[in-house]
């Protein structure tokens, strides 16, 4: 017989759960009606307040790890959202630089995200 | 014997099994360039200037060395809708008969006459100074036979200029040999045809860059100078300074470079442009 405190860590895990499924679902939501995900915003604003970034110090900075940092970069790379280059002084750093498209996004994202017509079920 | 590769921007030097590559600087107006330049005005960033060679075009007379009309103009515009500093070897008071407007940060004697350069310091360097132009002409006659070469007095820092010389190389052996007598020893940096004398244990271009940019609570600085003395500036580990060369040179540490002078005009009406679309 299961226990109470099994019970309950089992409602807590459960509603992590809700919480990772509802923000994924919201994720993708302002994506297609922004075009913009929350992360690409996230990484985006960092990348404005610090141009020229390197995308080390840029996972550092948002404390995600590089390989997921790369695949969301790849995203706003094809959108053209975000420049990379090497670094002038050091071949081996690449560094990372918002657009004129990114910046038009944000601008975009920050002046509808208030009124977006959430239809994601929240806790 | 080392190798190098006729790469178009790396040059991979290879030297006892050990492979060293050196970057090269990239051309300001490139792909890169651009992007950097433009992102860099969605933030609060700094634009730091030197004056002689980079905002002025170098005058055989150091005197005579003034910023052109446009570029005045494009600065001034840039100074409305960005913060920008002057940092020169020049003194402030020189800095301000040649500037038209005064930018938020006004920079001189290589950094000693900045923002936070406490006053008993700059009493000290003054002393200093006067009291290395004294051992200068008691010797001046008999070690340096050049009449071109003459000694500005900057108040805080010493200037042995040779570009009017016949023979640069035999002025500038003439001025290192006399350099060896003075006491207290100088830091010397060596500009374009200029050997500059600065008290030791004062701070240099870099350090006041850094200064500015924690007075003014700004994270990103883009610094553009043309001289050795830049160089302190072009070496920062501090991956939130870019920095630009006028006139391009294999050594230098800058991240990019101008072709010469006559392009900063174009750099300042970009950054001027990119700001204003930013507004509207």
């Amino acid at each position: 017989m299961m226990s109470k405190k099994w019970r309950q860590l089992e409602t807590r895990l459960l509603h992590l759960l809700q919480i990772a499924t509802s923000f994924q679902r919201l994720n993708k939501h302002a994506e297609e009606a922004l075009g913009l995900s929350i992360v690409q915003f996230h990484l985006l604003q960092k990348l404005k307040d610090r141009p020229g970034i390197s995308s080390l110090e840029l996972a550092r900075a948002i404390e995600l790890h590089p390989s997921t940092l790369t695949q969301s970069l790849r995203r706003l790379v094809r959108k053209n959202f975000v420049f990379i280059d090497k670094d002038p002084r050091d071949s081996r750093r690449k560094i990372l630089t918002a657009t004129r498209q990114g910046h038009n996004a944000m601008k975009k994202f920050t002046a509808d995200f208030p009124g977006l017509n959430l239809k994601v079920p929240l806790l | 014997m080392p190798r190098a590769c006729a790469s178009s921007n790396a040059c991979w030097v290879v030297f006892n099994h050990r492979v060293c590559k050196r970057k090269l600087m990239k051309y300001l107006f490139s792909q890169t360039g651009n992007k950097l330049l433009e992102s860099l005005t969605f933030t609060k960033t700094l634009y730091a200037f030197d004056f002689d060679g980079t905002l002025s075009r170098i005058a055989l007379d150091p005197d005579a060395a003034k910023i052109s009309p446009k570029t005045a103009g494009l600065l001034r515009t840039l100074n409305d809708l960005a913060i920008t500093a002057v940092i020169s070897g020049r003194s402030v008071r020189d800095l301000r008969r040649r500037l038209p407007f005064t930018p938020r940060f006004l920079v001189g004697n290589h950094g000693l006459e900045g923002l936070q350069t406490p006053p008993s310091s700059l009493k000290a360097a003054a002393k200093v100074c006067t009291k290395w132009t004294r051992q200068l002409r008691k010797n001046w006659e008999q070690v340096v036979h050049d009449r071109s070469v003459i000694i500005e007095n900057k108040m805080f820092s010493l200037a042995l200029h040779y570009r009017d010389s016949r023979s640069k190389q035999k002025a500038k052996r003439f001025i290192f040999e006399i350099l060896e007598e003075l006491t207290p020893s100088p830091r010397i940096i060596l500009g374009k045809s200029v050997v500059n004398l600065i008290p030791a244990g004062a701070p240099h271009k870099g350090v006041t860059l850094l200064e500015l940019m924690l007075d003014a609570r700004i994270s990103s600085a883009l610094y553009i100078g043309d001289d050795e003395t830049d160089e302190d500036v072009f070496s920062l580990p501090d991956s939130r300074i870019f920095t630009i060369r006028v006139g391009y040179k294999k050594k230098s540490r800058a991240h990019f470079f101008l072709k010469s002078q006559s392009e900063v005009p174009h750099l300042l009406r970009k950054l001027v442009t990119f700001h204003k679309r930013n507004r509207a």
